[in-house]
């Protein structure tokens, strides 16, 4: 028990010094087909990879809220980006005519059987990570508040500078 | 045990000094704590305060080669729970990805298709733990082609499972070969699972080896798709189905279109004695091989949880129909910023079951259990939902929503809800409304409320439900009453406090509170849960 408590802490702090970046993980489009995260990429501009599901609602409401100011983001900074549903086959057929009746213009893609969800240990949804254009993790945040993207924005002009 | 994790540590420390940036390490942990006080008006036992946690650690060597663990701890669980009782390393595996080739060593999730014959996968809260550990091979011959080949032990708490389990997976993605350049996609796939355990039953002679197929497709072509899966089991006696020799199946079909600003989803699917489970006497939610998923909308508002559906693996049949619907922008009814529409209907009936023969009765052991007639409906329907949901942005700082949801819960077949003294299970209609609001201070200060009513005339009468939560940056403080007023012998409140605060990826939260007695669900699993009152704590961070 104390050899456990001692590899919890001695781990804990050790990782906030490594730089992480994307691992590569088999993941689904909605359309079934297997494509790598490896292969994420956005020409050297930051990517926004955000998890969530049908069921999580302060999921939608960041991604929502994102979505109105979308257009604006690209247009200023060609940031990205990628959406990754962890839902279960219970919500698999519902994904697509959700994503479309939201209009979200994103890279959308699913995760069915958590395995992205799990190798960037993702144990709650909403989380959101900030990559820069070398794929790896700038920042990352759980939960969301009414306003919060904004702060995410200003994170990705960071980047770009 | 110990020795396992001095070694991961060992190996972290040695590529890290060798290779600063080939190397990526994650990991997550949870620990939840609670007390429990006697509360004789709900119900709530005094019990010593309880402790679970786990943390997961991955390591990732440039790419290719991938090792993680996860040790858990479990002290007093509560009930449900206690076979969990100890402290350990309850998943490690050790997985090499390099030309086309995906193999994982130790304990592993995956599925085949939607589950429906094979999903091994981990929920913490839900008790829930079916990682296979032996071996799995994914191999991908061309761009298109997925197999995948595995062969293990189920996790049974801190024990194994008894069965043996091997599966084989393809999965042909059709565009990559034929029609190229066609507008419409195919998908096609395939599952073969066998398990094996011995026959020591005194009475019967059961099969050591139960195997099981299926079979699946998805269409889609622009604003279509269409998506089916089949599935097929053997002869299976096991507690669940009473022993009865009967073969299984199981079919889903889900048709959808959409274009932007509406969605429409139909689906229908049939379960005939599908349970599969690597250890025949296995319960609850143990060793189950399949994930039989249910046709119904998820709950996220508390009152619209106290009565779920469940899947029936031994059989049911039913329907679902979604309508997400967006009224456009600066329309008459849209208004400046468009108004949300979802509307959700779903039900579920017993299946149709006739006398095997003249001389025996339906589900009798030892005997095949029934005939069903595929097209044919049970007598009983089981469960109905119609539920409509509308979503307004008022102004920059207001947000409503609003909720009804009409419902059928017949407890009387499914005998799920726990009853009041001298009650019986009986049939439940309710009428649940919600209405939600959300009002921005300013960025990231808001404060949110939930009022609901659930009105029945059933089992535990009426139930009134008030919240209030304020986000202020980093901080969140939240206050809630469920009352069940309209329970006939002790109207009870059920409130509690929560506050907590947030900071990138770690989340710290305390509550006080009680907890009323019944079902708890995440993704149409539930498992009971009993009357609590005292303190709690969770802690999760991700890094």
């Amino acid at each position: 028990m104390r050899v456990l408590k001692i590899l919890f802490f001695l781990i804990f702090f050790y990782s906030i010094s490594i730089a992480q970046t994307i691992p590569s993980v088999n993941i689904k489009t909605l359309e079934g087909k297997t494509i790598n995260t490896a292969s994420f990429e956005n020409n050297g501009d930051p990517i926004i990879i955000s998890f969530w599901a049908l069921w999580c609602k302060s999921c939608i409401k960041e991604l929502e809220a994102i979505s109105e100011v979308y257009e604006d983001w690209q247009d200023e900074t060609n940031v990205k980006l990628i959406a990754i549903s962890i839902d279960d086959s219970r919500n698999t057929s519902k994904l697509k005519p959700f994503i479309n009746s939201k209009g979200w213009e994103y890279e959308i893609y699913h995760d069915p059987n958590s395995d992205f969800k799990r190798a960037l240990g993702v144990n709650q949804i909403p989380h959101t990570f900030l990559l820069n254009g070398k794929m790896e993790i700038f920042s990352e945040h759980i939960a969301y508040t009414n306003g919060q993207e904004d702060e995410l924005y200003e994170k990705v002009k960071k980047l770009k500078k | 045990m110990r020795k396992f994790a001095i070694f991961i540590i060992s190996l972290f420390l040695y590529f890290d000094s060798a290779s600063q940036n080939n190397l990526s390490f994650t990991g997550d942990f949870q620990i939840s704590g609670q007390t429990f006080q006697k509360d004789s008006s709900i119900g709530a036992e005094k019990r010593d305060p309880n402790l679970n946690s786990y943390l997961n650690l991955s390591l990732d060597y440039k790419n290719y080669l991938r090792m993680g663990t996860r040790l858990e701890l479990y002290k007093n669980p509560i009930p449900g729970f206690e076979n969990y009782e100890g402290e350990g390393i309850a998943y490690k595996f050790i997985q090499f990805q390099k030309w086309n080739l995906d193999i994982t060593l130790g304990n592993f999730y995956d599925q085949f298709g939607s589950g429906i014959l094979f999903r091994s996968y981990f929920d913490p809260n839900l008790g829930i733990d079916n990682s296979v550990n032996g071996a799995r091979l994914k191999y991908r011959p061309s761009s298109g082609i997925d197999l995948i080949a595995i062969i293990g032990k189920q996790r049974n708490y801190w024990e194994q499972g008894e069965g043996l389990i091997k599966g084989f997976d393809a999965q042909l993605y059709l565009n990559d070969y034929i029609f190229k350049k066609s507008k419409t996609t195919i998908s096609l796939g395939g599952s073969f699972i066998t398990k094996y355990q011995k026959d020591n039953d005194p009475f019967f002679i059961l099969p050591e080896n139960v195997g099981a197929w299926s079979g699946r497709m998805n269409i889609s072509k622009g604003r279509w798709n269409l998506s089916s899966e089949y599935a097929y089991k053997i002869n299976d006696p096991s507690f669940t189905n009473n022993y009865i020799y009967k073969s299984g199946n199981s079919l889903i079909v889900s048709g959808s279109y959409s274009k932007k600003g509406l969605g429409l989803v139909l689906s229908g699917k049939r379960v005939d004695n599908m349970n599969f489970r690597s250890d025949r006497d296995a319960t609850l939610q143990q060793l189950n091989i399949n994930f039989l998923t249910s046709l119904n909308k998820q709950q996220s508002y508390s009152l619209a949880t106290i009565y779920p559906y469940v899947t029936q693996p031994n059989g049911e049949i039913g329907m679902q129909f979604d309508c997400f619907y967006k009224i456009p922008k600066k329309s008459k009814l849209g208004g400046k910023y468009g108004t949300e529409l979802n509307l959700n209907f779903s039900n579920c009936f017993t299946i149709n079951k006739t006398n095997p023969s003249d001389s025996e009765v339906i589900g009798e052991p030892g005997t095949l259990g029934y005939n069903s007639d595929f097209f044919e409906f049970g007598n009983e329907k089981l469960f109905q939902e119609i539920n409509i949901n509308i979503n307004k942005k008022i102004n920059k700082q207001l947000k409503l929503q609003t909720t009804y949801i009409n419902l059928f819960n017949n407890d009387k077949i499914l005998k799920a809800q726990k009853l009041l003294e001298g009650g019986k299970h009986e049939k439940i209609f309710a009428n649940i409304f919600i209405l939600e609001s959300e009002y921005k201070l300013k960025p990231r200060h808001t404060i949110k409320s939930e009022i609901q009513h659930l009105q029945t005339k059933q089992h535990l009468g009426n139930w009134g439900m008030g919240l209030i939560e304020a986000n202020l940056k980093n901080v969140f403080f939240s206050i809630q009453d469920l009352y069940n007023y309209g329970n006939p012998i002790s109207p009870n409140h059920y409130y509690s406090v929560t506050t907590g605060f947030i900071k990138n990826s770690h989340r710290i939260e305390l509550r006080y509170g009680k907890v009323r007695a019944g079902l708890f669900c995440v993704g149409g699993i539930c498992r009971e849960v009993p009357a609590s009152n005292g303190f709690s704590i969770n802690i999760t961070s991700s890094f």
